[in-house]
């Protein structure tokens, strides 16, 4: 079992890199949404967090499937998914609650990476999903944060 | 103080020099085709575009926060959100200052009056928010240096999660 190391920000790193970092990132987001989904099948049936996680694993499964494209694009071999990833545990909704918004605010910090190694469009993509990120975030009660990404630099 | 990167900051305050009018009038405008290639013999030098970016961003950003200000005065029943939103518009403000520490940029003396109604301050505070968020995802796309480009879009991702979260407030 991988912890999800992928999550952490990175160095500097090329654009082909970054977005490797990105999708090596979302493999391990949409492995979170998926453990958070069971999990509040048990102990959040119908609360607003399961809506929220559901809404969540959906884009985030798209930002994947992007992120593959766009890998291939580049010519190179997308970094595969792990088989499993570590997950703290879960005994209540706050708790998916705060492993959701972990996950956001660590994958931001790795697209605020790829938005310092890309351009135009590539740097769209980046942008835009660390945006994304940060509604995510503040959707689960976080903090409208000053700098989404960087918190913590 | 934001990280933008010290090789940045230091770069663009050294082509502040020939990107900015220095009188605290708007930025001097880029010239069609990018920026412009650093003498024969002088060190290399970041784009004067990335200065005029951060110049005109402050400027920007600072008519935000005179809104800010002017709903949390005018609207006390718009304070919930009005300010937390002024306490990091200021934080904005200072990290793009921060960019550019060298330079002298002026305050923004803007007045910024918020319509008497409160709906109606409201809708013109989102609308700015709004604008500014597309704006700063803008500076992001048009920056040359990774780093600033990174600033750009962190600030971008901050104000629409505020437009969000305010878009889905009931106040």
């Amino acid at each position: 079992m991988t912890a999800m190391t992928a999550l952490a920000a990175s160095p500097a790193l090329p654009a082909v890199e970054a977005f490797q970092a990105c999708l090596a990132a979302e493999h391990a987001v949409v492995y979170g949404y998926g453990v958070l989904g069971g999990r509040l099948a048990r102990v959040g049936p119908g609360s607003t967090t399961e809506t929220l996680v559901e809404a969540a694993y959906a884009e985030h499964r798209g930002l994947r499937d992007q992120l593959l494209a766009t890998v291939l694009d580049l010519g190179a071999e997308p970094v595969a998914a792990e088989p499993a990833y570590a997950t703290p545990d879960l005994a209540d909704v706050e708790d998916c609650r705060q492993l959701a918004r972990d996950l956001e605010q660590r994958c931001a910090a790795v697209y605020a990476d790829a938005v310092a190694e890309t351009l135009d469009d590539a740097r769209e993509l980046a942008a835009l999903s660390l945006r994304g990120c940060a509604i995510r975030a503040t959707r689960l009660d976080a903090p409208v944060e000053t700098y989404p990404g960087l918190t913590g630099r | 103080m934001l990280h933008c990167g010290v090789t940045v900051a230091a770069g663009l305050v050294g082509c502040a020099v020939s990107g900015c009018t220095g009188d605290g009038t708007d930025p001097a405008p880029v010239p069609e085709g990018g920026p412009s290639e650093p003498g024969v013999g002088t060190p290399q030098q970041p784009p004067d575009q990335d200065v005029n970016l951060v110049l005109s961003a402050v400027k920007a950003e600072e008519v935000l926060l005179a809104l800010c200000g002017s709903v949390t005065t005018e609207h006390p029943s718009l304070r919930v959100f009005a300010v937390p939103l002024r306490s990091r518009q200021r934080r904005h403000v200072a990290g793009l200052r921060a960019l550019v520490t060298d330079v002298d940029v002026p305050r923004s003396t803007a007045q910024q009056r918020s319509p008497s109604r409160p709906a109606h301050a409201r809708a013109r505070l989102m609308a700015a928010l709004e604008r500014a968020r597309d704006r700063r995802l803008d500076d992001c796309l048009a920056a040359t240096a990774g780093p600033l480009a990174q600033h750009f879009a962190s600030l971008s991702a901050s104000h629409a999660a505020t437009v969000d979260q305010l878009r889905r407030a009931d106040w």
